[in-house]
């Protein structure tokens, strides 16, 4: 309205001649354009412009992308080589989300910042999606003493990450009622795939020499390890936030030499040092497993995709448990 | 406790903390009497852009913050005489800039992560056999260059005119004070962190000068003072899991309370 007033003073200013009829007519001509442009594109809307995702993490970005397909565009919030319990939006980022249609994150505390984001963005469209809400989470199992903290790394569970995946194909349906056939076929196709891989994770995986992931980073592992029944011990607790204390490394020092394990994974996002440390005490290698939160900084990370990225941790994982 | 001497990891700590400890006490006493104790503080700071600037550019930190403080070090000694600051206005600048440097590149290279506090807070865990090395020759070079220079060095410190006069080079001898000192720091930042490595430098000579009654003496004790709150603090860091580095300047600073009421119940 103020924007109208400002037209219409203006206009009189320079065309001073003209009676007030004639920017009467000139007002609501002006009125009916604007209204005329914002109803039809009220109405355009749906059927051109793509479905606007954001996603916190990696692996969400692929899904989100998988499910959408040319209807949509994703975009990860978490840039190359950041570390999401360290990572903070920055005020692009926010910008970002206030236009966006559909916001996926994991919950469960991985992303301390969304509540406070979500509450500073004014978007009464988006649909947010919290991936951990509804599956079945592992509860603190790293020896913190903090209570109720549940571990968020739920995507390196393939069937976490295809409820995930329905429930995002669920609000592009609702979003985009038409395209419902579409986005549930994109779905199953991915879907498909992780039951693949799945399977390869479960044969590989099936009679190995140890049972026991080592890893010199953070607690991440532990819904892959409780899939295909093998069990993790760490440096760190679930974040990687804080520092080992002496106790903790010797601990796992012991363990490794007591079980003769072969093998020391870690993060490639997070340094490698306590790994080299552990490595140069009990001689085992070390091998990198990468969680898959966001990709290595500073590459070519074109073509990296998250079943890649978990290929290659099923290779490092085989080799390192001396599986058959 | 002998048990922590079968890890490789401890022996490291251990070495570099001890070899480092001379190296701050030596500086520090000198340091403090030239009323410099700031620059540890301030070179600590500039060492934080040179972190981050190596993490940013993916290169060995350690190697960048080295020549960033050395570089530093040497422009603090310049800005002093060339610009006209007074006193430690160019410190105070250095070290703000420094750490502004720091947050900027650290946040532009997105790892404000576990990398990143290890150098804040030190990282007695992870001390390569390179960086004892490296410790190991600074604490001899410092002490040779004070051997070497000591009654050079202790005119200059008490009346720097009269030094000159008598054709001391007083600002190479400052250059090079400045140049170990930043040096110090880096190492040091290792077993401590940045955000304390100036108290290595500072308390335990401000401690030894608090009781000495003669320069030999205050180098002597403030060395033994430096070494011996570097390895209890170590000692409690693995036995108890305190943090080392706040272990080890509280119990220098316990020394140095300690040794002051010692003097003041004296007089």
């Amino acid at each position: 309205m103020r924007r109208l007033t400002y037209l219409l003073l203006f206009n009189r200013n320079k065309v001073g001649h003209m009676n007030t009829k004639h920017i009467r007519i000139l007002f609501l001509a002006i009125v009916c354009f604007i209204m005329g442009a914002g109803i039809s594109s009220c109405f355009q809307r749906k059927q051109t412009t793509p479905i606007k995702l954001m996603t916190s993490i990696f692996p969400l970005k692929e899904f989100a992308h998988a499910v959408a397909g040319d209807w949509g565009e994703v975009e990860l919030l978490l840039p190359p080589g950041a570390e999401i319990h360290a990572w903070h939006p920055k005020p692009s980022d926010l910008v970002k989300l206030s236009s966006a249609d559909v916001f996926v994150y994991i919950g469960a505390e991985l992303e301390p910042w969304v509540d406070d984001i979500l509450r500073s963005v004014k978007n009464p469209n988006l649909h947010v999606i919290e991936a951990s809400r509804g599956l079945s989470l592992i509860g603190n199992s790293s020896g913190e003493h903090k209570h109720g903290v549940r571990d968020p790394h739920i995507w390196l569970d393939f069937a976490n990450d295809k409820k995930i995946i329905d429930r995002i194909a669920e609000v592009l349906s609702q979003i985009d009622p038409d395209k419902r056939a579409i986005f549930q076929e994109n779905a199953d196709i991915y879907k498909q795939k992780l039951d693949a891989m799945d399977e390869r994770y479960r044969k590989g995986l099936d009679r190995c020499g140890q049972k026991t992931i080592v890893l010199a980073g953070h607690a991440a592992f532990g819904y892959l390890a409780r899939r295909y029944n093998l069990s993790q011990i760490s440096l760190y607790g679930l974040s990687p936030d804080s520092k080992p204390t002496p106790r903790q490394l010797i601990d796992v020092i012991n363990f490794v030499k007591d079980r003769e394990i072969g093998a020391i994974f870690f993060e490639i996002n997070v340094s490698s040092k306590l790994a080299r440390v552990i490595a140069e005490e009990t001689g085992a290698k070390t091998l990198v497993l990468n969680p898959g939160a966001s990709l290595p900084r500073r590459q070519d990370n074109s073509g990296i995709t998250f079943l890649s990225i978990m290929e290659k941790n099923l290779e490092s994982l085989k080799n390192g448990l001396r599986c058959r | 406790m002998e048990v922590f001497f079968l890890y490789g990891f401890f022996q490291r700590a251990f070495l570099a903390g001890v070899f480092i400890a001379i190296a701050c006490a030596l500086l520090g006493i000198f340091l403090i009497l030239r009323r410099d104790a700031m620059i540890g503080h301030g070179l600590a700071h500039v060492t934080f852009a040179g972190v981050a600037l190596g993490l940013y550019l993916n290169v060995m930190p350690l190697a960048v913050a080295l020549f960033v403080a050395v570089v530093a070090s040497w422009i603090i000694m310049k800005l002093k005489v060339k610009a006209g600051l007074h006193g430690d206005t160019a410190i105070a600048i250095f070290s703000s800039v420094g750490f502004a440097l720091g947050i900027l590149l650290v946040t532009l290279s997105q790892s404000f992560n576990v990398d990143l506090f290890s150098y804040l807070f030190g990282e007695i865990l992870a001390i390569e056999t390179s960086e004892v090395v490296f410790s190991i020759v600074l604490a001899f070079v410092v002490v040779l260059l004070v051997v070497v220079n000591y009654h050079k060095f202790m005119y200059m410190t008490f009346d720097r005119e009269s030094a000159k006069a008598s054709g001391i080079k007083v600002d190479r001898l400052d250059g090079l004070l400045t140049v170990l000192t930043a040096v110090t720091v880096v190492l040091g930042m290792k077993v401590v962190g940045i955000l304390l490595v100036s108290a290595l430098v500072v308390i335990p000579a401000a401690a030894g000068l608090q009781v000495a009654s003669n320069f030999k003496q205050a180098i002597v004790l403030s060395t033994f003072i430096s070494i011996t709150s570097i390895v209890i603090g170590l000692v409690l860091a693995f036995l108890l899991d305190l943090p080392a580095s706040g272990s080890i300047v509280l119990l220098s600073f316990l020394a140095f309370g300690i040794l002051f009421v010692f003097r003041r119940s004296r007089r």
